[in-house]
């Protein structure tokens, strides 16, 4: 099933990077995208995490947007932060606590605040390194923001709800 | 409500044809790309070479884009698109080398071949992050 | 409608929006690189890269996206973009990292890595310092830890030299 989808947008990909579209091209294609979803089939790394393929049907639009929206907002200010001649930075290094279940909502969380300019992830600490599982535990993020503030934004925990939404959704 | 859709894409290129706002964009990006290079120079560790190296190519992307769009040839395009994808594998190759010493290094299964297998290696990964190999020189 | 949106009012409002976004793709993707250059160290240098590789990139494509229309082009477009998107926090993360393990220390005016991760205290702690954040004093403090020895080191178990 899932290997299906992954074909279907494998021979999507290759239509929209072709531009041909004769018999011999199309038919290439086609053996092209089933021949790599059954080479991910055979490596194990078509699951949840290598084709997530089931967060596409939910809020992703939305999340992308107020993603985007946040990462206008962030780089402004990291903008005025570079121009200003004295440079007002403070950086710091915080914890961040996850909420999110699965280990794509943790990593989805991790690249939003790194693609939000002023915030990196520099760190995963996983939670159920000593137990043995991670899905009961929460993962900490360890991250370097450049202002104090954006420190803090993040340690109010408000993306990390809004990631969490977008996982549940 | 426009004649042709990529009319501009096939425009002959002359100099009179010189669309300015992609060349205010090819300058800017010029521009960038060497403070970039200059970082490179400068930087005084080696992560800094290769943030600027990173930097490098996301700007050489955006200038191959810039630069299809200037002489009017789509072609361009696909370079980046590759230029994109070397990009994030050479950042990667350039870290795991310099971090082990060794590109065929792998962390999770350090005995395996060239593709660990996943049961071993879930074991493996779950009795936590193996320790770094300590280089000896640095 | 028609006579209101003619065709040659659209193309105009397409030529300025597109001088517009490429404008001000350009003017982030600059500052990115200045940034790269003023910044003092390595974490803080990323932070700069990061404005360029998501705002620089996105206005300037979005721009190249009005003049190329509907076409295959603008998919192409969307695909670089979206290689930018995903790629970008991959190879940030990565190189810090990379730098923490090597046991470089980031300049820290502070660092909250040991903070208490229960609920109440992090409000707590925000109200208190966020009043004098960007006081001069403070900068000045800043810009002495730079110089000088009075470095925050990060990582107490990160310390493997």
């Amino acid at each position: 099933m899932r290997a299906l989808s992954l074909a279907i947008f494998l021979f999507a990909f290759w239509l929209a990077l072709s531009g041909h579209y004769t018999p011999f091209l199309l038919a290439t294609g086609v053996i092209m995208a089933i021949a790599c979803a059954l080479l991910a089939a055979r490596m194990h790394i078509l699951d949840a995490e290598g084709h997530p393929v089931h967060l596409l049907s939910k809020g992703v639009l939305s999340y992308f947007l107020w993603l985007g929206w946040e990462i206008v907002k962030s780089a402004w200010s990291v903008t005025k932060i570079i121009l200003n001649p004295r440079l007002p930075i403070s950086p710091t290094m915080t914890r961040i606590k996850t909420s999110q279940k699965t280990s794509v909502g943790v990593t989805v969380f991790a690249n939003s605040i790194t693609l939000t300019p002023g915030t990196i992830t520099v760190g995963v600490e996983s939670a159920g390194s000593t137990s043995g599982s991670s899905s009961g535990g929460h993962d900490i993020l360890t991250v370097h923001a450049l202002q104090r503030e954006g420190a803090q934004d993040l340690e109010g925990g408000a993306m990390d709800a809004r990631v969490a939404r977008f996982e549940d959704a | 409500m426009r004649a042709s859709p990529g009319s501009r894409m096939r425009e002959p290129m002359t100099f009179a044809s010189i669309e300015p706002m992609f060349a205010v964009a090819a300058i800017a990006v010029l521009i960038s790309l060497a403070l970039a290079v200059f970082r490179a120079i400068l930087g005084p560790t080696m992560f800094d070479r290769v943030l600027a190296g990173n930097s490098v190519g996301s700007m050489a992307i955006l200038l191959l884009s810039v630069v299809g769009f200037l002489t009017g040839r789509p072609e361009w395009l696909d370079l980046a698109l590759t230029y994109g994808l070397l990009n994030l594998v050479g950042t990667l190759a350039v870290l795991k080398f310099f971090r082990h010493g060794d590109l065929a290094h792998d962390a999770r299964a350090p005995d395996m071949g060239l593709a660990p297998d996943p049961v071993l290696a879930e074991d493996v990964a779950l009795a936590g992050d193996t320790p770094p190999i300590k280089e000896g020189g640095s | 409608m028609g006579d209101i949106l003619s065709p040659a009012l659209l193309g105009d409002l397409k030529h300025y929006a597109s001088w517009l976004f490429i404008g001000l793709g350009s003017f982030f993707t600059l500052v990115g690189a200045i940034g790269l250059m003023r910044m003092p160290d390595v974490f803080t240098r990323m932070h700069a890269t990061s404005v360029s590789d998501t705002l620089g990139a996105g206005f300037l494509i979005l721009g190249l996206i009005l003049q190329a229309g509907l076409t295959l082009v603008t998919l192409k477009l969307v695909f670089i973009l979206g290689l930018l998107f995903m790629t970008g926090p991959v190879a940030a993360h990565a190189l810090a990292q990379a730098a923490l393990h090597a046991g470089t220390k980031p300049l820290l005016s502070e660092d909250r890595l040991d903070r208490d991760l229960g609920a109440g205290a992090d409000f707590e702690s925000a109200a208190g310092t966020l009043d004098d954040d960007m006081a001069p004093d403070q900068t000045g403090d800043n810009s002495n830890a730079n110089g000088k020895s009075a470095k925050t080191t990060a990582k107490p178990k990160g310390s493997s030299s």
